[in-house]
């Protein structure tokens, strides 16, 4: 059964490029934060 | 950005910890450019981590997810998920292939395992974006599932949530 629709973008527009590498920092910034406080915290 | 966290173990020392952050409004309005009248709209993005990055993790932990993710569909009928894979490079016994498509084929293979459950609750659709960027040959990937149009309040009474 085919449950997924792809859409391909070859040339992706310098705002979707921009938004999808600032959505990436902004993750790895928040998750960096939270392992941090669980790692504390499955340590402790 | 409100968020929803869980840790889940591996039972062999490792963890995975996964979070889902909502969007604000200003996100919506602006970025996403969402009419006003569709802002109540709940939109999430997925991340997912290992605790620590240098142990392995058994797969179990990624079994565990799967059930908590469709746990928090349920929860959110009325949301939407985003997964923006990681280009980060990664360690495997894969080095033919480039670390984004490595995680893309593991939460392919987890998508495709879980696809009964996800029928059985009335998800309709799943839409992938792909992004290539030919210049330095990274590949970025947007997963987007869309629930059924039911409607409920973003958190019900009682639900655990954190503020960042």
């Amino acid at each position: 059964m085919e449950t997924t629709n792809t859409i391909r973008i070859p040339k992706p527009s310098r705002e979707l490029v921009a938004f999808i590498e600032r959505a990436q920092r902004q993750k790895k910034e928040r998750m960096k934060k939270i392992c941090d406080k669980y790692r504390k915290l499955t340590n402790g | 950005m409100e968020s929803i966290e869980t840790i889940i173990p591996d039972n062999e020392g490792n963890h995975l910890v996964i979070v889902l952050s909502f969007y604000d409004d200003n996100d919506k309005t602006g970025t996403f450019q969402i009419p006003q009248e569709f802002v109540e709209l709940d939109i999430a993005d997925i991340s997912i981590d290992k605790l620590h990055i240098d142990l392995p993790l058994n797969l179990s932990a990624f079994f565990k997810m799967c059930q908590w993710l469709i746990d928090q569909f349920s929860i959110f009928p009325n949301a939407v998920f985003s997964f923006i894979c990681s280009t980060d490079p990664l360690e495997t016994h894969h080095s033919a292939m480039a670390s984004e498509q490595y995680r893309w084929n593991l939460f392919e293979n987890l998508y495709q395992r879980n696809i009964p459950k996800l029928t059985e609750m009335g998800i309709e659709s799943g839409d992938r974006v792909k992004g290539y960027n030919c210049r330095n040959r990274r590949v970025s990937d947007i997963r987007t599932r869309v629930l059924s149009d039911k409607t409920c309040s973003r958190y019900p009474p009682g639900y655990p949530t954190s503020h960042q």
